[in-house]
């Protein structure tokens, strides 16, 4: 913005010009100054001469100085200072719709703690008595007033003493069951034990290590909560029918499968027992389950709809998440200048942390920060020769391409590991071992173990300029290694096993448990080997430390663990009870391993802008294993002789019998759907979107506009007031100038470019 | 928890409940914790004033380089914290609070010497108490403290006024997730 005092540059700042700086200190070598100033007329004198101010600028002794209280005076009587329009502004502001919402409201600055409560009450009187919202939005505007708990006890005791005004009989009616409405609110989000989940261990694992490692498992938690809903409406609406049907069936003999004893082995497979059992789509009827009489529930449709209830929900949820994540932490952020000191400095310290060790380690590292960053800004950064970023792009391209040649080669193996070991036993008709089942998620989660390693490795050569590059690039290469192998899996499924396995969609049910169960045993293992085995060797050897938690790597498994559930549910509706417990169990044992073995790590992690790109990430795999899953649905054939959609050629050919059979019957429903589906309606759509879109760009750039126009004339305004009150400063120790050696008045800073004899 | 809920009436908890962003659970919670600080001053009085010292033992402003000016906002009078005093501190610091409040509480946290305004000499005990005993010399620490008036100060007053703190506070966005204490 400006630099211009370059003179100051050298001269350490001291307390006692700072307070020169203030108007209200002056120089004084006389006690009695002030009466003096008082009984004074402030005369103007045209020739001001700037010059002579200038030569006793810094001489002041400071302690020599005294407080001007006719200076404060005038100042608390600017009436930018003036406490009746703020606690206006912010009492209109607290009767704004959203009162609870996170958008910025004004608060009441309270400058004179004595007597402010008075005139509080009296601004919150008026504006209740207008607005006559006195019942419900009482407790909010008195939570906000920033006081001590006892000064709000009386404020809102005197608001509430207020006599009753006639209210008719049904504003009362709507104002009890806003009351009602937002105390089972308020009970629901704070009192139930559920949002409260694993509060102690959350705090145990803050005060240890701090925000950063406490977010993942917040994340975790987060995804424990949007599971147990998915898992309540497949057990409500698919496996508590389909048991009752088997149990209240009519005619019992045609049991077509054999049930197989319960070996522990099951667990590992999810064959055998499993099989023939409520877990996987192949055991599900396509008949109409019939409890009591005349209440029928048609199986087929329900398994559609309940998959497509599923799907809705994740997606509101995840893009409500992703939405306003990504509006707090990048939107709200730009459209400024970059703020990057302010916020390492204000927001630097963590509130949470409670081990001397964790807070020395923190200091450390802001301590760090502050010089890295400094030293970069001192350095002057040569150019780099041609030569150099020439070599530099081509070892990046080296890297890209290695990386992109270690992804197909993945894919390749995990195909070849599927067609060989999967599919061709189960077709040779022999029975498949559990070496052999197993081996291709055991493939899967090593690759995913190792290749990660190796892209560590070679991103060490490519010299990032920062930190998060490093971090992002690294998550981004992590992320396509995943999404490929699991994009070769998906078309192994759908085009190969669909063709060649008799039941396929169990086959692919099966397979993603598998998967599952291995993912797990894995992480357990990293938890086993990497931290617990390396903390016991720390205690041996001195030169290897202890592990430090990795948090995105955790959290990117958790993404993935989270699309094998999504991929999964619709062949194998118990997928999410499996997810559940594997995210319980994985809590527990990071939980203990991370305070256990874990050490804090000294590298600064920005949450907040890492949790974006996570929900990011976990959507845009959400959108991926929906598109297969629809693709499943939509046009692959069923199998014939399992699941509910046996007779059918694709499982959404139910739907259609169904449109049409509601066609038939209503002929306006009919008319609905041909005009939404067809082309041109949605092409409207379309172009309605993209006009929005390019009216919120268009608003969005002319305000930003604004807020550059504002800036600049806070500038100019911030100066004519310095230049007005250093005016008024100086004539009144040119007053005095005769009583007192001349003091100082106005050091340099706070001069303003314009002549002064152009105001007189 | 059960023994503790004795201590206080449904109403005094309804009152805490509406005054402050805290839910009853929670508000027993502080109270457990408030009394762990000073068992035997506190079943004598539920809303006793501690000194400051003990105040200075609860776990996360022991370790807290900003403990005394928190302890000297939150509290009513000079020389001691009350439970009402310390539940709204918990209140200020927890996820149920607004952004505003707690940068209102932020602003008066930071502002060293109570004049209303962040001036350079605040921002360089708040820059000193952060890096604690690793120490940064005077000139890197001037830097700072200019790169930081340049990013906030908006009127070029060498101050940082409430509406210009606010307002740059609003854009950093791990503000909220540092600035709380889980009870």
């Amino acid at each position: 913005m400006r630099r211009d005092d370059s003179q100051y540059s050298e001269q350490p700042r001291q307390r006692h010009i700072l307070r020169a700086e203030n108007p209200l200190f002056i120089g004084v070598g006389d006690t009695d100054h002030s009466k003096h100033v008082q009984a004074h007329n402030i005369e103007i004198e045209p020739d001001y001469d700037l010059e002579y101010v200038q030569e006793y600028g810094t001489s002041i002794d400071h302690q020599q100085m005294e407080y001007d209280h006719d200076m404060e005076e005038l100042l608390r009587q600017l009436p930018s200072r003036q406490l009746e329009d703020v606690a206006e502004a912010a009492s209109r502001a607290l009767w704004r719709k959203h009162l609870g919402s996170s958008t910025r409201q004004g608060t009441m600055r309270l400058y004179n703690q004595d007597d402010v409560e008075n005139h509080i009450v009296e601004t919150l009187r008026q504006d209740l008595q207008d607005t006559d919202q006195l019942y419900t939005e009482l407790d909010a505007a008195v939570r906000v007033i920033p006081t001590t708990l006892s000064k709000k006890r009386t404020i809102k005791r005197t608001l509430s003493e207020k006599p009753r005004t006639r209210i008719s009989r049904c504003k009362l009616i709507k104002y009890w069951f806003s009351l009602k409405w937002q105390k089972t609110k308020h009970k629901i989000v704070k009192e139930t034990r559920l949002f409260d989940l694993w509060r102690s261990h959350l705090k145990t694992i803050e005060g240890c290590f701090g925000t950063s490692v406490v977010s993942y498992f917040i994340f975790l938690k987060w995804m424990l909560l949007v599971n147990i809903p998915i898992f309540m409406l497949t057990f409500a609406f698919l496996v508590i029918p389909h048991i009752l049907f088997r149990y209240y069936r009519k005619d019992r003999q045609s049991v077509s499968y054999e049930r197989e004893d319960f070996t522990g082995i099951e667990i590992l497979t999810g064959t055998g027992y499993f099989e023939h059992s409520e877990m996987y789509y192949g055991f599900y009827t396509n008949e109409t389950v019939e409890v009591a009489s005349g209440y029928k529930y048609e199986m087929k449709y329900a398994y559609l709809l309940t998959s497509a209830g599923y799907y809705l929900f994740c997606l509101i949820i995840l893009g409500y998440s992703y939405l306003r994540s990504y509006r707090k932490y990048y939107i709200e952020v730009s459209g400024s200048l970059p703020q990057y000191y302010f916020s390492l400095v204000i927001c630097g310290w963590d509130y949470g942390i409670t081990s001397q060790e964790t807070a020395q380690l923190k200091q450390r590292s802001l301590f760090n920060e502050f010089k890295e960053y400094l030293a970069g800004l001192n350095t002057v950064k040569e150019k780099p020769t041609r030569r150099q970023a020439v070599q530099k792009w081509c070892i990046r391209l080296f890297v890209w391409v290695l990386v992109l040649a270690l992804i197909c080669a993945s894919g390749y193996a995990t195909y070849v590991v599927s067609t060989e070991l999967s599919i061709k036993p189960m077709l040779a008709n022999s029975t498949t071992t559990v070496v052999s089942s197993l081996t291709m998620p055991f493939v899967l989660s090593s690759i995913q173990l190792i290749v990660p390693m190796i892209f560590s490795f070679l991103e060490a050569y490519e010299q990032f300029s920062m930190p998060k590059y490093e971090l992002y690039i690294h998550m981004l290469r992590e992320q396509l290694l995943r999404a490929g192998m699991l994009a070769v899996l998906v078309y192994f499924w759908l085009k190969q096993a669909s063709s060649q396995v008799k039941c396929w969609e169990t086959f692919v049910g099966q397979e993603l448990y598998r998967l599952t169960v291995m993912d797990m045993i894995f992480a357990l293992l990293y938890s086993f080997f990497m931290e617990f085995i390396r903390r016991l060797c720390s205690l041996k050897w001195k030169s290897i430390e202890r592990a430090e938690f990795a948090i995105a790597r955790h959290t990117l498994e958790l993404i993935y663990t989270q699309s094998l559930c999504w991929l999964g549910i619709f062949y194998s509706p118990l997928l999410p009870v499996v997810v559940i417990l594997k995210l319980v169990i994985t809590f527990y044992v990071k939980r203990y391993s991370v305070t256990q073995n874990c050490r804090p790590s000294l590298k600064p992690w920005r949450a907040s802008q890492t949790h974006t790109v996570f929900v990011g990430y976990i959507f845009i795999f959400f959108i991926f294993t929906c598109i297969a899953v629809f693709f499943g649905i939509f046009e692959i054939k069923s199998s014939s002789d399992c699941g509910p959609y046996k007779s059918y050629e694709t499982s959404y050919d139910v739907m259609k019998e169904l449109i049409s059979k509601w066609k038939k019957n209503y002929v306006v429903f009919g008319d609905i759907i041909n005009i939404v589906t067809s082309s041109g309606f949605v092409a409207a759509v379309l172009v309605l979107l993209c006009m929005i879109l390019y009216y919120s760009k268009t608003i969005m750039s002319s305000r930003k506009n604004r807020v550059e126009q504002f800036k600049a004339q806070l500038i100019s305004e911030g100066k004519d007031k310095k230049f007005l009150l250093n005016l008024l400063t100086e004539v009144k120790v040119r007053g005095t100038k005769n009583y007192a050696k001349p003091g100082p008045a106005i050091p340099q800073t706070m001069q303003t470019p314009r002549e002064p004899r152009d105001f007189f | 928890m059960g023994a503790s809920q004795s201590v206080f009436t449904e109403e005094e908890l309804d009152d805490y409940q509406t005054l402050t962003y805290l839910s009853k659970k929670e508000i027993l919670n502080v109270h457990k914790k408030f009394k762990a600080l000073a068992p035997e001053l506190v079943i004598a009085d539920k809303n006793a004033k501690l000194p400051l010292s003990k105040i200075k033992q609860f776990p996360e402003l022991k370790v807290n380089p900003f403990k005394d000016q928190i302890c000297k906002v939150f509290s009513s009078s000079d020389d001691g914290m009350t439970f009402e005093d310390f539940l709204d501190m918990m209140s200020v610091f927890s996820d149920g609070a607004p952004k505003n409040v707690k940068v209102e509480y932020a602003f008066r946290i930071y502002d060293f010497d109570g004049d209303d305004l962040i001036s350079d000499s605040d921002l360089k005990m708040v820059i000193e108490r952060l890096v604690g005993e690793n120490p940064l010399t005077n000139d890197e620490l001037q830097q700072l403290i200019d790169n930081i008036m340049e990013e906030a100060d908006l009127d070029d007053d060498k101050t940082l006024s409430f509406a210009e703190f606010e307002h740059v506070i609003s854009k950093a966005p791990d503000f909220v997730n540092s600035f709380r204490i889980r009870i």
